[in-house]
C-alpha cells in the first residue's frame, strides 16, 4: 500500500469523525435521541457485582433493539447477548451506546456479522472509557465544580452554591453525553485505538491532571483548617503566638503537610477508614491537650 | 423521633434516587444533599452550610463502580437533623456524621455489591422475552428497591440515635467539643489526599503547589484559580501537540532513511516519492 493510498484512508477516517447529526437519516435521529434519553437510567439499578449495569445498558438501547430487530425472534437474541457486565461512566459510556447500536445495524443487514466482534468492542471499551471518565469528570469537573459551589456557600449558606455546582457539573456532562452517543454512532470502532496511537489520550490524562492538581491545591489551602493557641512566654514581653511563626514560615504549612502525609499513607495502601479514624483521634486530642 | 426518622429517610431518598436515576447530576454529593435536608427539616441556610463543609470531607469519596471508602449522604442527613432539630453544635455534627457514613457505607456496599446481585436472573429472564417493556419494569422496580434500602441506614440512625445523642450533646465537655472541632477542620484533608491519589504524578506534582499558593498567599477567588489553571492547560496544550507534530515528522524521516541535516527538503520529498 502506498502512502497516497494510506492518506486517504486517513482523510475518510478523519471526516467520519463528527458529532453533528446532519447527514443522518430522521430515523437514526430519532433513534440516537431515544438512546440519550434512555442512558440517563443506565444505573437506576446497579446490579452489583454480578452484572453491574446490564439491565440500564438493554434499556438504554432498546430503541436500537426494537428499530434493527423487527422481528421478535431476532431481537431476544440480540437482548440476551447484551445481559452480560457493563460498567462505563454514565456520561461517557453513551459512546460505547451508538458503536453498538453501528454494529447491531450492520448485523441485522448481514447475515454473516460475527457478534463476537460487538462483545469484543464493548468489553474493550469499558476500562479505557470509565479511567479517562472518572479522571475528567469525577476528578476534574466535579471538584471544579465542587470547589466554586462550596466557596459561594460554605460561610453564608446561600442557595446559589449547590446551584452552580449543578450548572458546572451538568451542563458539560450532558454535551459529552449527547455528542458522544452521536460521535460512537458514527465512527468506526478503530477510533479509540487511533487516539491511543497518536498519544493523544495520554495527553488529555496528563492536561486533565494538572487542571486538577492546580483545583485541588487551592481547596486543601481554602478546606483544610489548623490553628494552634499555644503561646510561648516571652520573657518580659507578651507571649508569643506559636501560629504566627508557623505562617512566617508558610501560610498554611500544617494544613498542607498533613495531607500530603495522608497521602503518602494512602499511596502506602494505608485503608481510607483508619486515615478517618486516625483524623478525628489527633483532632479530638488536639482539643483535649488545649492545642487548638 | 419516628417522624424525624421519616424526613430523613424520605431526604436520603430522594438524593439517591435521583443520583441514580437520572444520569449521576451529582445530586448525592454533600453541598447538595444539603440543600435537599435543608428544605426538609425546614433549615435550608444550615443545611447548605453544613454540606458545605461535609463536600471538602467527602469530595475525595469516587462513587465508581461500588469502590468507595464513606458513604456521604446519610452522614450529611444526619447531620442536619441533629443541628437544626437538637440543636448541636456543628462542628460535633459534622465529625458525628463522618463516623456515621463509615458504618453506613459497610450496608451500602452490602446492597450495592451483593445484595443488587440477585436481580441478574431477573434481568436474564427479561431478556429474553425479548420485549423492551419488561427490561424497562426489571430495572426500574429494582431501582426503587436499591434507593430505598440506601436510606435505611440514616432511617435507622436518626430513629434509634437521636434521643441518646440529644441527652449526650449536653453533658459534652467544651475541651472534647473543641477537639471535634479541630477533627472537622483537618478531616478535609484526607479527603484532598484520596483525591490526590488519583491525579498524582510526580512530573505534574508540583502544580499542586501552585494552586495552593494562589489561594493562600494571593487570595485568589475558586473560580480566578480556574482560570489561571484554564491558561496553564492551553498553553501545555499547544506546546505539547507541538511537540507530538515534531516527533511524527522525525519518525517519518527515520522511516525514510534519512537522517536530519544531510539532504534538503526537496530530495526527501523524492525519496518519499520512490520509495
Amino acid at each position: 500500500m502506498n502512502n497516497e493510498e494510506l492518506s486517504t484512508q486517513e482523510d475518510a477516517a478523519n471526516e467520519k469523525i463528527s458529532i453533528s447529526t446532519k447527514g443522518l437519516s430522521s430515523e437514526d435521529r430519532r433513534m440516537l435521541h431515544g438512546i440519550f434519553l434512555h442512558s440517563f437510567n443506565i444505573f437506576a439499578m446497579y446490579c452489583g457485582g454480578a452484572k453491574a449495569g446490564a439491565s440500564g445498558f438493554l434499556w438504554s438501547l432498546a430503541p436500537a433493539f426494537e428499530r434493527f430487530y423487527p422481528d421478535k425472534e431476532r431481537r431476544r437474541d440480540a437482548m440476551v447477548r447484551h445481559t452480560s457486565w457493563y460498567n462505563i461512566t454514565s456520561n461517557v459510556g453513551t459512546f460505547c451506546m451508538g458503536l453498538v447500536a453501528a454494529m447491531e445495524k450492520e448485523n441485522s443487514e448481514k447475515p454473516d456479522f460475527d457478534t463476537q466482534s460487538i462483545d469484543a468492542v464493548k468489553a474493550s471499551l469499558m476500562g479505557p472509557m470509565s479511567g479517562i471518565g472518572d479522571a475528567i469528570f469525577w476528578g476534574v469537573l466535579r471538584v471544579i465544580a465542587a470547589a466554586v459551589g462550596m466557596a459561594l456557600c460554605a460561610d453564608t449558606g446561600s442557595i446559589i452554591g449547590p446551584i452552580v455546582f449543578l450548572i458546572i457539573y451538568n451542563v458539560p456532562s450532558i454535551l459529552c453525553r449527547w455528542s458522544l452517543t452521536v460521535l460512537g454512532y458514527r465512527v468506526g470502532s478503530n477510533f479509540i485505538t487511533k487516539l491511543y496511537e497518536g498519544g493523544l489520550m495520554k495527553l488529555i490524562t496528563k492536561l486533565a491532571g494538572i487542571l486538577g492538581l492546580i483545583m485541588i491545591g487551592a481547596m486543601t489551602a481554602s478546606s483544610v483548617t489548623f490553628s494552634t493557641i499555644i503561646t510561648i512566654p516571652a520573657g518580659s514581653g507578651d507571649p508569643v503566638s506559636v501560629q504566627t511563626y508557623l505562617d512566617t514560615i508558610f501560610t498554611g504549612l500544617i494544613p498542607i503537610l498533613y495531607t500530603l502525609g495522608c497521602l503518602k499513607l494512602l499511596r502506602k495502601n494505608i485503608n481510607v477508614t483508619w486515615l478517618i479514624i486516625g483524623t478525628m483521634v489527633v483532632g479530638i486530642l488536639l482539643g483535649l491537650l488545649g492545642i487548638e | 423521633m419516628l417522624q424525624l426518622a421519616l424526613m430523613a429517610f424520605f431526604a436520603a431518598f430522594i438524593c439517591y434516587f435521583v443520583q441514580w436515576t437520572f444520569g449521576q447530576p451529582m445530586v448525592d454529593q454533600p453541598i447538595c444533599v444539603g440543600l435537599v435536608a435543608g428544605i426538609i427539616f425546614g433549615d435550608m441556610t444550615t443545611g447548605i452550610i453544613i454540606g458545605a463543609a461535609m463536600e471538602a470531607i467527602f469530595i475525595g469519596n469516587v462513587n465508581v463502580g461500588g469502590a468507595t471508602s464513606a458513604e456521604p449522604v446519610s452522614g450529611t442527613v444526619m447531620a442536619i437533623c441533629f443541628v437544626t432539630k437538637m440543636g448541636m453544635d456543628q462542628g460535633t455534627a459534622i465529625a458525628l456524621a463522618t463516623a456515621v457514613a463509615i458504618f453506613a457505607n459497610i450496608i451500602y456496599s452490602l446492597i450495592f455489591n451483593v445484595l443488587m446481585s440477585f436481580w441478574a436472573p431477573l434481568i436474564d429472564r427479561a431478556a429474553a422475552t425479548g420485549e423492551t417493556r419488561n427490561i424497562f419494569i426489571c430495572h426500574f422496580s429494582g431501582a426503587l428497591i436499591m434507593n430505598a434500602g440506601f436510606a435505611i441506614p440514616v432511617f435507622l440512625a436518626v430513629w434509634f440515635g437521636a434521643e441518646p445523642v440529644a441527652n449526650l450533646v449536653n453533658v459534652i465537655p467544651s475541651t472534647v467539643t473543641a477537639g471535634f472541632n479541630a477533627a472537622a477542620g483537618l478531616l478535609p484533608a484526607v479527603g484532598m489526599a484520596l483525591l490526590l491519589r488519583m491525579l498524582w504524578d510526580s512530573k505534574i506534582a508540583i502544580y499542586f503547589l501552585l494552586g495552593f499558593v494562589l489561594y493562600s498567599y494571593l487570595g485568589l477567588p475558586m473560580v480566578g484559580v480556574a482560570a489561571v489553571a484554564a491558561v496553564i492547560v492551553a498553553v501545555t496544550a499547544f506546546r505539547e501537540l507541538d511537540l507530538m507534530n515534531l516527533r511524527d515528522q522525525i519518525k517519518k524521516l527515520r522511516e525514510t532513511g534519512v537522517t536530519a541535516g544531510t539532504l534538503s527538503a526537496e530530495k526527501i520529498e523524492e525519496e518519499d516519492f520512490f520509495a
